[in-house]
């Protein structure tokens, strides 16, 4: 399995270019990427577009991360994509939380690119080099 | 050293280490007379308080290109309060989970002001960074609820 297509939602548009650039670093480059400036958008975009891979953050105005995760886990056709959240909230009640309500990965921040690569690779299945 | 100062000098290396591919070179320095920025993050639940980070311009655009991997457009000003306005956030959300891991928080927005200003009230742990980038300052309110 290899990574064509990938949502990152975010409000910011600093953290949306940061995973980017990350995601380009880590081998990633190829896959296509869309963005979401929060939950509604996102889910928007993946009634359109399917992708192989969300990584979202948490705190957002309008429809936050969890809003999605729940959207997505009402939803037949998407409950099933894969979702890793990456927040500025670094408590265990937070992790906890959204990794019960679906998400297959948390990370907080900060993170060091290594440990995004490797939470996706967690994810995919796959092995990047 | 509070629990609290220690916290902040460690969440604060990690992130420039991390996020901002930098180091910090001194805990000593002196944000000097030059513009720049300030951002404010209110964060409540089992502790409430403040972060507030301030940098002059020069400081924010080099570490805004680090951390976009893009060298500093001409008078992005934009953008370099805008990276004042991330950094508050990553470090208030690190800052509060080392604090109380088992805690439960709500962070507000940043609110950014032009100007590196001087803090409303004492903080209870502060301190003035060097990073190879210039200084940034960092001030927390920490009160038990």
């Amino acid at each position: 399995m290899t990574l064509s297509s990938v949502l990152i939602v975010d409000d910011s548009p600093m953290m949306r270019k940061f995973i980017a650039r990350v995601l380009a670093a880590a081998g990633f480059a190829e896959a296509r990427h869309y963005f979401a400036r929060d939950g509604n958008e996102a889910f928007e975009v993946l009634s359109g577009q399917a992708v192989d891979l969300v990584i979202s953050d948490i705190n957002m105005p309008n429809l936050d991360g969890e809003g999605l995760l729940r959207r997505l886990g009402e939803d037949d056709r998407l409950k099933t994509v894969p979702v890793l959240m990456v927040s500025s909230d670094s408590t265990h009640s937070r992790a906890e939380r959204v990794l019960q309500m679906g998400a297959r990965g948390y990370i907080a921040k900060p993170f060091h690119p290594e440990d995004l690569k490797a939470a996706m690779e967690r994810i995919l299945g796959v092995r990047h080099d | 050293m509070t629990e609290l100062q220690t916290a902040l000098d460690q969440v604060t290396e990690h992130l420039a280490e991390t996020m901002f591919f930098t180091t910090v070179v001194d805990r000593k320095g002196d944000l000097g007379g030059e513009p720049g920025y300030s951002a404010s993050i209110a964060f409540s639940g089992t502790h409430a308080g403040t972060v507030r980070v301030a940098m002059p311009h020069s400081t924010a655009a080099a570490l805004a290109a680090n951390f976009l991997g893009e060298p500093d457009e001409e008078g992005a000003s934009g953008r370099a309060a805008a990276l004042v306005g991330e950094l508050a956030n990553i470090l208030c959300g690190s800052l509060v989970g080392r604090m109380d891991p088992a805690g439960q928080f709500t962070i507000g927005p940043p609110e950014l002001a032009v100007g590196t200003g001087t803090p409303d009230e004492p903080a209870d742990a502060r301190r003035v960074f060097t990073l190879e980038e210039g200084p940034v300052e960092i001030g927390v309110i920490w009160r038990d609820q």
